[in-house]
């Protein structure tokens, strides 16, 4: 019984990780953020992936951060973890006109 | 016997099913592919400026009157001149002294859709952009008092404020809400591309149809060219050989990625437009092609799109054929000033 409890829990575990971290992954596609706007837990990371044709570059300065990631290539992704509650625009340094705004509880 | 000839039938039968199926794929990727030129049906502005045509009207009597430059000699118009796609035909602008600027003269085209305005990307609106060149010594020279008393000196000038801006005084930032909303109906007129868009396969050659994949294939120029204004209104170093300008970075310094980095034009009325690039050092769309070809210089800051292409001596051509459908047959004149 004890043997059969383990792999559950594990498995519920990833299942609670997995659901988190898709609220987290947010998207640039088609020069912008496919997200406008998220919402997470002070302590948790943000996955920016790249689904466009060309290279991201992720800026915010906004509650103390100087978050400026290295270049993103298409297909690629920067994870950044806000430790610090507060409202953050970020955008990409090549295309000023991506904009979203991300708030952290 | 029967058995075997079914079969070959059966494999043709196959085969001309894919072939077809193959072909109707390729149409549809080209359909999607012409979607995305699609032009849009009405202009933009922001909500403190709306447009109006009282506006429009004042703004256009406004951008060809020399009388917004110090020595009365030159007008807006007198470096964004529409036979030359609202630029100059020359390397660099001039100021109202007859010296050189330190950049080329940019287009005005389809910049009611830019989130930022100027090589550099300086101005976050066209009311901001407007005053930019009345004021500054280099250009036009003026101070904003003495823009504000010449035309409030005249007295046309004064009914028409009177009608675009009910209410309000003849200011610099008035003149500069007239301006920007006339500037901000610079479209690109419809170009031999767009009426292929829409449908009309007679509109280009073959050629300029080649062109166009390998515009959005090969040559990959629609990663930053994109969409029907044909730019992605980033900032992007394209590796011109003089580093000193620091276009974006001079803007935002400290980020490699932007170091000597221009703001992508559009390529509308392009054949209008030469020559080419933030400092004005390419004569011609060929020498454009071979820049990004293989001309250009490698350093870290050097855009990750930038990664050179082999095109043949044909392929150019079409590239050229293509670029050169961008461009309207449309003339636009200037209106003389009324008083």
């Amino acid at each position: 019984m004890k043997k059969l409890l383990s792999p559950l829990i594990i498995l519920s575990c990833l299942a609670s990780a997995s659901a988190i971290a898709a609220n987290n992954i947010v998207d640039q596609r088609n020069l912008q953020f496919v997200q406008e706007s998220i919402t997470i837990q002070a302590g948790e990371t943000v996955i920016f992936k790249n689904s466009d044709r060309t290279a991201h570059h992720i800026q915010s300065k906004d509650n103390g951060i100087n978050l400026n990631s290295p270049l993103t290539p298409p297909g690629h992704e920067f994870s950044y973890t806000f430790d610090k509650a507060g409202l953050y625009t970020i955008g990409c340094f090549i295309h000023p006109k991506m904009k979203m705004t991300l708030t952290v509880q | 016997m029967k058995r075997d000839i079914l079969g070959v039938i059966g494999l043709f039968c196959l085969l001309l099913t894919n072939v077809a199926f193959a072909g109707a794929g390729q149409n549809t990727a080209l359909h999607d592919l012409k979607a995305e030129y699609e032009r849009p049906v009405s202009i933009p502005a922001p909500d403190t400026n709306p447009l109006t045509d009282a506006k429009v009207r004042l703004g256009e009597i406004l951008f060809s009157d020399p009388r917004l430059s110090i020595d009365q000699t030159m007008s807006c118009a007198s470096c964004h001149d529409p036979d030359f796609g609202w630029e100059d035909g020359q390397q660099m602008g001039l100021g109202h002294d007859g010296s050189r600027l330190k950049r080329h003269t940019p287009t005005l085209l389809n910049l009611a859709w830019a989130p930022l305005l100027g090589w550099d990307g300086r101005f976050e609106s066209f009311e901001d952009q407007a005053k930019s060149p009345i004021m500054s010594g280099a250009e036009m020279g003026m101070t904003s008092q003495l823009a504000a008393h010449r035309v409030h000196a005249i007295e046309g000038y004064r009914a028409m404020f009177d009608e675009a801006f009910p209410g309000e005084e003849i200011s610099l930032d008035t003149i500069a809400k007239a301006l920007a909303s006339y500037q901000r109906t610079l479209v690109s007129p419809e170009a031999p591309f767009d009426r292929w868009i829409q449908g009309d396969e007679t509109a280009i050659s073959n050629s300029a149809k080649n062109g166009f994949l390998l515009f959005n294939g090969k040559a990959q120029c629609a990663v930053c060219h994109t969409s029907w204004r044909f730019t992605d209104d980033g900032f992007h170093d394209i590796g011109l050989p003089h580093a000193s300008d620091l276009g974006r970075g001079g803007i935002v310094p400290g980020v490699t990625t932007i170091q000597n980095a221009f703001k992508t034009p559009t390529l509308r009325d392009i054949a209008k437009r030469g020559p080419f690039m933030h400092d004005g050092s390419l004569k011609t769309l060929e020498d454009v092609i071979h820049h990004y070809q293989n001309g250009f210089t490698k350093r870290e800051s050097v855009s990750w799109s930038i990664k050179g292409f082999e095109l043949s001596g044909g392929e150019q051509k079409d590239l050229v054929a293509f670029l050169k459908t961008l461009t309207s047959e449309t003339q636009t004149a200037l209106p003389t000033l009324p008083f």
